[in-house]
């Protein structure tokens, strides 16, 4: 099958899939009940889990590393203490709570490369390693932001668990406006992600500006991730496993997998969404944790698998 | 030449071994001094209490007991003589410590590791466990009484709320039909179930919980299933009517539709397991009713 067949195949199950979900729920399904009740959530997880597929995609493009994650290079754990200090600050505009998890993301990533890099690599395990120190950094800011700010602590901390259930309205139209246009955006420079996945020297063999493209690169994903997290909270694993699973299917060329990666990233998030919204119910599973659950065993499988197989 | 004894102050090796003891230690002036700070400062017969749950703070102001209490959380109003110590996941064990409690008064569920380590540094402790129904609710003020002496004045307020309530129940069985009732307590659809006094104080009132069939204290609950179940009022104690309006779907339900909402609820006196309770269940009758009135067909 060729790629473009195989995408027409992918999208054609996420509308399968999203029509199973605005079918099932916990409540009997009526007309009322799907347009106004489950259609935003779905829509609202087709959209996360894009971001969250296509910045997966393009942190493991741009540093050759399979393990390379919004989760794990802490640009999560950035958009989230973004948002915290927002409402510490009451700065309780949509506006200003994106903005605020958008430069944190942006920053938290940027430390972390600069903390990996070492005589111009940046090796595989320094990365992960200076990711998972930067999580652990801004977790303990979050959690002294609660102890300063205790207003509503309990409450936030659950959002960051990760759950589709409710947000801001105008929260929810910035994003939805800024996730598709991000995803454009990053398939119109899949060709130099490909090629800077190659390495930055053939890049400037072949004419490309390394340092600007990685740029923009990172700048467009930790927008993405920023939209994620400040409609969703923090979930884990999907910008992981998405590429992954993709990259086997339609091979390392980011011209089918940032397309691919969005459409795999609705389908997995909507389909973890249904198990959470219907496994307890009426009571709801916060979605960050059925992704976590899922996630880790395929996390162990990929840290088991033998090395260089795709990268 | 009168050879003085040298005094030996108590001092404790790294593993806590007691290694000597020196014999005019009671009459040093150190001691003396501290001897005299604990007889000016602290009688002998009143009981130092330190309280780690706004509820049991109450309870025992309650129980005319409050002078006792030396030690209050920061969700506590703060009072002269009573220091804050924290909060019941994290309080301060070194304030505790420095408050020479005689006893603690702590949550069952809510300071369990707590509660441990307090146990260890030899404080007994009073575990007082989240009541699910009122009767639980009057045996917690009973279990409190006791460690006070005040059992007759705890019977005295359990026989207070239960006319009270009776009274209430008297009112609103003149209501036509119970009113289907959806609680939020914390943004979004955090509700309570069956398990927590809360459910049946207000159902005391008319207003049946449609999320009593939750075999437990709490939960976040399905919006599908909210508005499925259709309450026809809601109680909110975080956000407004217009808020909860705006929400996907909610045009429709029953109770924004009639605008039968209740969002201006005092929240300690109805979600605190103590004698003020009752102040909240009657105010909230009073809104249900006075919403009644406004809502009743024109004649």
């Amino acid at each position: 099958m060729r790629p473009g067949s195989k995408l027409m195949v992918l999208s054609l199950t996420v509308f399968i899939v999203a029509a199973v979900a605005l079918s099932v729920g916990p409540a009997k399904t009526s007309f009322p009940v799907v347009l106004q009740l489950r259609l935003p959530r779905v829509l609202l997880g087709l959209l996360v889990g894009m971001a969250l597929a296509v910045a997966g995609t393009i942190y493991q493009g741009l540093l050759r590393n399979p393990l390379a994650d919004p989760y794990f290079l802490g640009t999560s754990s950035g958009a989230s203490i973004g948002i915290v200090l927002a409402g510490a600050l009451h700065l309780r505009s949509p506006f200003w709570l994106y903005l605020a998890a958008f430069f944190f993301a942006l920053l938290s990533i940027v430390i972390v490369y600069r903390i990996a890099q070492t005589h111009g690599r940046v090796p595989i395990q320094t990365l992960i390693l200076s990711g998972i120190l930067m999580t652990t950094f801004i977790n303990a800011l979050v959690f002294l932001v609660f102890s300063l700010f205790y207003r509503q602590s309990f409450m936030t901390l659950f959002f960051l668990l990760g759950t589709l259930t409710e947000g801001d309205p105008l929260l929810l139209k910035i994003s939805l406006a800024v996730i598709p246009l991000s995803v454009a955006i990053s398939w119109y420079f899949a060709q130099d992600l490909n090629v800077l996945s190659q390495g930055e020297e053939s890049a400037q063999h072949l004419g490309i500006d390394p340092e600007r493209s990685k740029k923009i690169l990172f700048t467009l994903a930790s927008l993405l991730v920023a939209s994620a997290v400040a409609v969703s909270g923090m979930i884990g694993f999907v910008g992981l496993m998405v590429p992954h699973v993709l990259r086997m299917i339609l091979g390392p060329d980011h011209r089918q997998l940032i397309p691919g990666a969005a459409l795999g990233g609705a389908l997995l998030l909507v389909v973890m969404d249904i198990v959470a919204r219907t496994a307890a119910a009426p009571v709801e599973i916060p979605v960050g944790v059925v992704a976590a659950l899922a996630g880790t065993p395929f996390f162990v499988y990929l840290l088991k698998r033998k090395k260089g197989e795709v990268f | 030449m009168l050879k003085t004894e040298t005094v030996n102050f108590e001092r404790r090796s790294m593993n806590g071994e007691l290694r000597r003891r020196g014999g005019r230690r009671f009459f040093s002036s150190a001691v003396l001094s501290s001897w005299f700070v604990v007889f000016t400062f602290r009688p002998l017969w009143a009981m130092r209490i330190v309280s780690l749950l706004p509820s049991n703070t109450e309870i025992l102001d309650a129980l005319d007991v409050g002078e006792q209490i030396v030690g209050i959380t920061r969700f506590d109003r703060p009072s002269a003589g009573r220091e804050m110590v924290g909060d019941f996941f994290q309080p301060s064990l070194e304030k505790i410590v420095a408050l020479h409690p005689d006893y603690l008064v702590v949550g069952q569920s809510a300071s369990s590791r707590v509660t441990r380590r307090l146990q260890e540094l030899g404080f007994p402790t009073v575990e007082v466990p989240n009541p699910r129904s009122l009767e639980e609710l009057f045996d917690s003020f009973r279990l409190l009484a006791r460690t006070v002496h005040r059992e007759a004045r705890a019977e005295e307020i359990i026989e207070d709320m239960r006319s009270r309530f009776q009274k209430i129940t008297e009112r609103s069985a003149r209501i036509p039909k119970r009113l289907r009732t959806y609680i939020e307590i914390d943004t979004p659809f955090w509700t309570i179930g069956g398990h927590d006094f809360l459910s049946e104080a207000i159902g005391t009132t008319g207003a049946k919980n449609i999320f009593s069939d939750l075999e437990r204290p709490s939960a976040q609950v399905s919006p599908e299933v909210i508005v499925e179940r259709d309450p026809e009022l809601i109680i909110s104690f975080d956000l407004k009517a217009a808020q909860l309006a705006r929400r996907a779907g909610w045009k429709n339900v029953s109770a924004i539709r009639k605008n039968f909402v209740i969002d201006d609820q005092d929240r300690d006196r109805l979600s605190r397991p103590s004698p003020r309770l009752i102040d909240g269940i009657e105010d909230l009758q009073a809104k249900i009713e006075s919403l009644m009135i406004k809502n009743a067909p024109r004649l």
